[in-house]
C-alpha cells in the first residue's frame, strides 16, 4: 500500500468519511461497514418478527377469536416465519459477525469481493421490499406458511408472488456472500495462516458458505416452479394440473433442511470463539470441532425427508431418512461435549457473553435432544405439525441461533463500535430472557404431546392453560429482549470508550484498536501459532505483539 | 390428559419415554459439568488455565456412545413404527377424503359420514387422500397421522382398544378454517358397529352408547357436549360464560333473548324451535351485541337426525336446567 493513504486508512471506520451523509454507509465497500448495514436492518426485521409472534401468543389466550380473525392470524405467522427465517436467521450471523470479523480474523483487510458484498447487502434490501410491498396490495398478505405448501399456494387469491420473488431475491445474496466468504477463505488468508490455524468462527463460516451456495439455488428453481404454475398453469405441483405436490416437499426440503445448518452452524463457530476467551484456555479438540462442521454441513445434504415423514413417501424413505437423520445429531452433540470440556481447568471468568452462551448451552441442547424425537419415526409421526415440532424449533433456531447473536453482540460491541455497554444490565436480561422463553416455549411441547396441531387459530379448551402460561412467557421474554437491546443501543451513544481488548481475547481481532481502522491492520501480521494458544500471549502480555 | 386408545399408542409413548429418559439424562450431565467448571475453575479459585488440547480416547468414547444410543432409538422406534404400516388381511378399509374444511368418511358398504365410526378390537386401514389442498388425518389419541395429498391414497392402520370417542384434527395447514377442521372417531364395540352398517340402528344410537360406556346416560343428556365439539360449533359459542365470536350457549339460560331481525330489536322467548332455526338459518335473528358473520356450513355439516339432536341437547341443557 502506498504510504500516502496510510494515514487515511488506519482512521477508525465508523469515522472515516470517504462520501457524504449517508452515502458514506450505502455507497461503502468497507465490509465492517457493510456488517453494521446488515445488523441494522436485520435487528428491524427481527422487532417486526417479534411483535408479529407477540400477538399470535396474544390471540392464543384463549380459543375462538381473542385480537384477530382466522384469516389475520394466517397471515401472521406467515409473515413471522417469512421474515424470522429469510430475512433474520438465515443471513443473520454470517452477514452481520462474518462479515465485520472474517478479514479481520484471517489477518486480510476485506472480503475476496467488496463491490459484491455490497450488491449482496443490496439484494437483501430488495428482497426484503419485495416482502413488505406484497403487504399492501390487493389480494392481502400472503398466507400459506413460510414452506408455501402447493397446491394451496398456487391457489390462495393472497399475494404470493411477490413474497416469493422476494426469497428468490435473498436467495441471490446469500449465494453471492457465500461466494465471497470461500473465496476470501481460500486467498486472503495472511502468512502462516494455515488451515488449521482459523479461528473456529472461520471454520463454520466456511462450511456455512458452501451450503449456500450449493443448496439455495435448488429453492430458487423451486420458487420459479411455483411462480410459472400460479400464472401459466402449467402443471408442475398441482395434481389438478397435473403436477405432483410432494415434488415441490422435495424441493423445497432439499434446500429448506440444509439451511437450517446455514442458521446454526455460525452460531456454533461464535461459541467456539467466546468460551476459549473468557476460560483462557485453548478449545477442546479444535480439529474434532471443525470437522464436525464439515460433517453436519456434508451429511445435512441428506436428511431433507425427514420433514415428510407423514406425507405419504414410501417406507424405505422414511427409514432411510430416519436413520441418517439420526447420524447428523452425533456431530452437534460432539461440539457440546467440547465445549463443556473447554471450559474444565480454564480459569474461568463469568462475564456477560459467557453468560449467554451457557444459556445458549442449555437451550440448544433441548433443541437437539427433542429432534431425537422427531427424527424416530414412531414418535414423529405423532408430534409432526404439531406445537411439539414448534417448540422444538424455537430451541434450535432461537434458544440456538438468536441466543448465539445476542452473545455475539455482547462479545464483540465494544470491539464494532468502540463503546462498551451496561455489563450488569446485560447479565439481568438474562434471567428474563431464560425464564421467559422456557415458560413460552416449554409449554408447547407439552401440548404438541397433547396432540395440538400448528398453525391453529383456535383450539379446544382444554388446552387453554397451557397457552395461557405460554403467552405470558411471551410477555417476560419480551421484556428481556427490550432491556438487553435498550441497553445496547444507549451504549452505543453513551457508552464509556471501549479497551483495544476487554476481553484478553487472542484472535486476531483483538490485536487492533476498537473500532478497528479502514483496512483492519496496520502491517499485515504474520501467524506462527494457533487460533487459541494463550500460552504465547501470556508470555508476550506486557510488550505489544 | 394423555389419552391412549390402542396398543400402538402405548408404544408410541414407550418410545418417547426411551428417548426423553436418555436425553433427561445427557442434558443433566451436560447442565451440571458446565455449572461445575464454571464454579470450580473461577478466575479466583483457578488462576492459571491448563492448555489441555484434547484427549483422543475421551474423544473417540463420546462419539461411540452416542452413535450407539441414536443407533437403538432408531431401530426401536422403527420397529415400532413398522406396525402402523403393516395391513392386516382382515382389516376394515375406510377411505378418508379430506376438503376444505371437513372430513368425508365412506364405509365399505358405501355408507358416507362426516363423524367417523369404528369397531374396538378390529385393524382398520385408512386410505386417506384429499380433493383440493394438503391436509393431514390426525387422531392423537392413536398416535397416528397421515397426510391426505391430492392425486394419492397415503395409508394407515389403527386397532382400537378402548370404546370412546376421540378427537380427530387437521395437521397439515390448509387455510382459513384449518383449526376448525375437527371431527370425532367413535370406538363402539363390533356388534352395534354390524348394526349400525345394516341400518339397524342410526348414529345417535351409536354416541348415545358411547356416552353411556364413558360417562354414563345422564351425561349424554346432561353433561356430554361431543358433538359441539365435533361439529366445530364451540369455536364460536362457548359452552361456559365465555365471550366468543358468537354468544356463548350458557345465554340460552335467561329464557329470552334480544336480537334483531331485519335490522329492528326484539325481544324473543326461547324455545325449541328458536334454537332450530338458529341453527339452520342463523343469519336471521342477530343477538345484540354480536356482528353478523357467516356460520361456516352450518346445515352441510349436520344431518337432520343430528340436527334434532343437537336442538334436545341444547334446549335441555340450557334453557331447561337454568340455574
Amino acid at each position: 500500500m502506498a504510504n500516502g493513504t496510510l494515514a487515511a486508512t488506519l482512521e477508525n471506520y465508523l469515522e472515516y468519511k470517504s462520501k457524504k451523509g449517508i452515502f458514506a454507509w450505502i455507497l461503502s465497500t468497507d465490509h465492517k461497514r457493510i456488517g453494521i448495514l446488515y445488523l441494522v436492518a436485520m435487528v428491524t426485521f427481527f422487532w417486526v418478527g417479534v411483535t408479529l409472534g407477540f400477538l399470535m401468543k396474544l390471540e392464543m389466550l384463549t380459543p375462538g377469536k381473542t385480537i384477530v380473525d382466522a384469516q389475520t392470524y394466517n397471515t401472521f405467522f406467515t409473515l413471522h416465519g417469512v421474515i424470522m427465517i429469510f430475512l433474520f436467521i438465515i443471513p443473520g450471523i454470517p452477514a452481520v459477525f462474518g462479515n465485520f470479523f472474517l478479514p479481520i480474523q484471517i489477518g486480510a483487510r476485506d472480503v475476496a469481493f467488496p463491490r459484491l458484498n455490497l450488491l449482496s447487502w443490496y439484494l437483501y434490501i430488495i428482497g426484503g421490499l419485495f416482502a413488505i410491498i406484497s403487504l399492501f396490495l390487493q389480494g392481502g398478505p400472503i398466507d400459506t406458511g413460510w414452506t408455501f405448501y402447493v397446491p394451496y399456494s398456487i391457489r390462495t387469491t393472497t399475494n404470493v408472488i411477490l413474497p416469493l420473488l422476494g426469497a428468490f431475491i435473498l436467495g441471490f445474496s446469500s449465494i453471492l456472500t457465500g461466494l465471497n466468504f470461500i473465496t476470501t477463505v481460500h486467498r486472503l488468508r495472511a502468512p502462516g495462516m494455515t488451515f488449521f490455524r482459523m479461528p473456529l468462527f472461520v471454520w463454520a463460516l466456511y462450511a456455512t458458505a458452501w451450503i449456500q451456495v450449493v443448496a439455495t439455488p435448488v429453492v430458487g428453481i423451486t420458487i420459479v416452479l411455483v411462480i410459472i404454475e400460479r400464472l401459466l398453469h402449467v402443471g408442475i405441483f398441482d395434481p389438478a394440473l397435473g403436477g405432483d405436490p410432494l415434488l415441490f416437499q422435495h424441493l423445497f426440503w432439499i434446500y429448506s433442511h440444509p439451511a437450517v445448518y446455514i442458521m446454526i452452524l455460525p452460531a456454533m463457530g461464535v461459541v467456539s470463539e467466546i468460551i476459549p476467551t473468557f476460560a483462557k484456555r485453548t478449545i477442546f479438540g479444535y480439529k474434532v470441532i471443525a470437522f464436525s462442521s464439515l460433517a453436519i454441513a456434508l451429511i445435512g445434504y441428506f436428511v431433507w425427508a425427514h420433514h415428510m415423514f407423514t406425507s405419504g413417501m414410501s417406507d424405505t424413505s422414511r427409514m432411510v431418512f430416519s436413520l441418517l437423520t439420526f447420524l447428523v445429531a452425533v456431530p452437534s452433540g460432539v461440539k457440546v461435549f467440547n465445549w463443556v470440556a473447554t471450559l474444565y481447568k480454564g480459569s474461568i471468568e463469568l462475564r456477560a457473553p459467557l453468560i449467554y452462551v451457557m444459556m445458549f448451552i442449555f437451550l440448544f441442547s433441548i433443541g437437539g435432544l427433542t429432534g431425537l424425537v422427531l427424527g424416530s419415526l414412531a414418535t414423529d409421526i405423532h408430534v409432526t405439525d404439531t406445537y411439539f415440532v414448534v417448540a422444538h424449533f424455537h430451541y434450535v433456531m432461537f434458544g440456538g441461533t438468536a441466543v448465539i447473536l445476542f452473545a455475539a453482540l455482547h462479545y464483540w460491541f465494544p470491539k464494532m463500535f468502540g463503546k462498551m455497554y451496561n455489563e450488569k444490565l446485560a447479565i439481568w436480561a438474562t434471567p428474563l430472557i431464560f425464564i421467559g422463553f422456557n415458560m413460552l416455549y416449554f409449554t408447547m411441547f407439552i401440548l404438541g404431546y397433547l396432540g395440538m396441531p400448528r398453525r391453529y387459530w383456535s383450539y379446544l379448551p382444554e388446552y387453554q392453560t397451557l397457552h395461557i402460561i405460554s403467552t405470558v412467557g411471551s410477555w417476560i421474554l419480551v421484556a428481556g429482549l427490550m432491556l438487553m437491546f435498550g441497553n445496547l443501543i444507549y451504549s452505543l451513544f453513551k457508552g464509556k470508550p471501549a479497551e483495544a481488548n476487554p476481553w484478553g481475547g487472542v484472535t486476531l481481532e483483538w490485536q487492533v484498536p476498537s473500532p478497528p481502522p479502514v483496512e483492519n491492520f496496520e502491517e499485515i501480521p504474520v501467524v506462527n501459532h494457533g487460533p487459541y494458544d494463550f500460552s504465547t500471549i501470556n508470555e508476550n502480555k506486557d510488550g505489544k505483539s | 390428559m394423555f389419552q391412549i386408545a390402542s396398543d400402538y399408542a402405548k408404544n408410541v409413548d414407550n418410545v418417547m419415554l426411551y428417548i426423553i429418559g436418555i436425553s433427561v439424562l445427557l442434558l443433566f450431565i451436560i447442565t451440571f459439568a458446565m455449572i461445575y467448571f464454571v464454579i470450580r475453575y473461577n478466575r479466583k479459585r483457578n488462576p492459571v488455565a491448563s492448555q489441555i488440547e484434547g484427549n483422543k480416547t475421551i474423544e473417540i468414547i463420546w462419539i461411540i456412545v452416542p452413535v450407539a444410543l441414536v443407533l437403538t432409538m432408531f431401530f426401536y422406534s422403527y420397529d415400532v413404527f413398522k406396525q402402523a404400516r403393516a395391513v392386516p388381511p382382515n382389516a376394515l378399509n375406510i377411505n378418508v377424503e379430506a376438503k376444505m374444511w371437513a372430513w368425508k368418511f365412506t364405509y365399505p358398504n358405501g355408507k358416507v359420514t362426516d363423524t367417523l365410526f369404528i369397531p374396538v378390537g378390529k385393524p382398520i386401514k385408512f386410505n386417506i387422500t384429499s380433493v383440493d389442498v394438503n391436509h393431514s388425518f390426525y387422531i392423537p389419541a392413536f398416535r397416528i397421522k397421515e397426510d391426505a395429498v391430492p392425486g394419492r391414497q397415503n395409508y394407515m392402520v389403527v386397532e382400537p382398544k378402548e370404546i370412546g370417542s376421540f378427537d380427530i384434527a387437521c395437521a397439515e395447514y390448509c387455510g382459513l378454517n384449518h383449526s376448525l377442521m375437527y371431527t370425532k372417531v367413535y370406538v363402539v364395540p363390533q356388534q352395534e358397529f354390524s348394526q349400525w352398517m345394516n341400518g339397524e340402528v342410526d348414529e345417535g344410537y351409536l354416541r348415545k352408547y358411547v356416552a353411556m360406556h364413558t360417562g354414563g346416560y345422564k351425561d349424554y343428556l346432561t353433561g356430554s357436549y361431543a358433538i359441539l365439539f365435533a361439529k366445530g360449533c364451540v369455536q364460536c359459542h362457548s359452552i361456559d360464560e365465555r365471550k366468543s365470536i358468537g354468544p356463548s350457549f350458557t345465554e340460552l339460560r335467561k329464557g329470552k333473548s334480544n336480537v334483531i331481525v331485519n335490522g329492528k330489536d326484539t325481544t324473543i322467548t326461547i324455545d325449541k324451535e328458536y334454537i332450530r332455526q338458529s341453527i339452520i338459518n342463523p343469519d336471521l335473528h342477530i343477538v345484540r351485541g354480536y356482528e353478523k358473520i357467516k356460520m361456516t356450513n352450518p346445515m352441510n355439516n349436520l344431518k337432520k337426525e343430528e340436527l334434532e339432536y343437537l336442538v334436545d341437547l341444547l334446549y335441555n341443557n340450557f334453557v331447561k336446567s337454568k340455574q
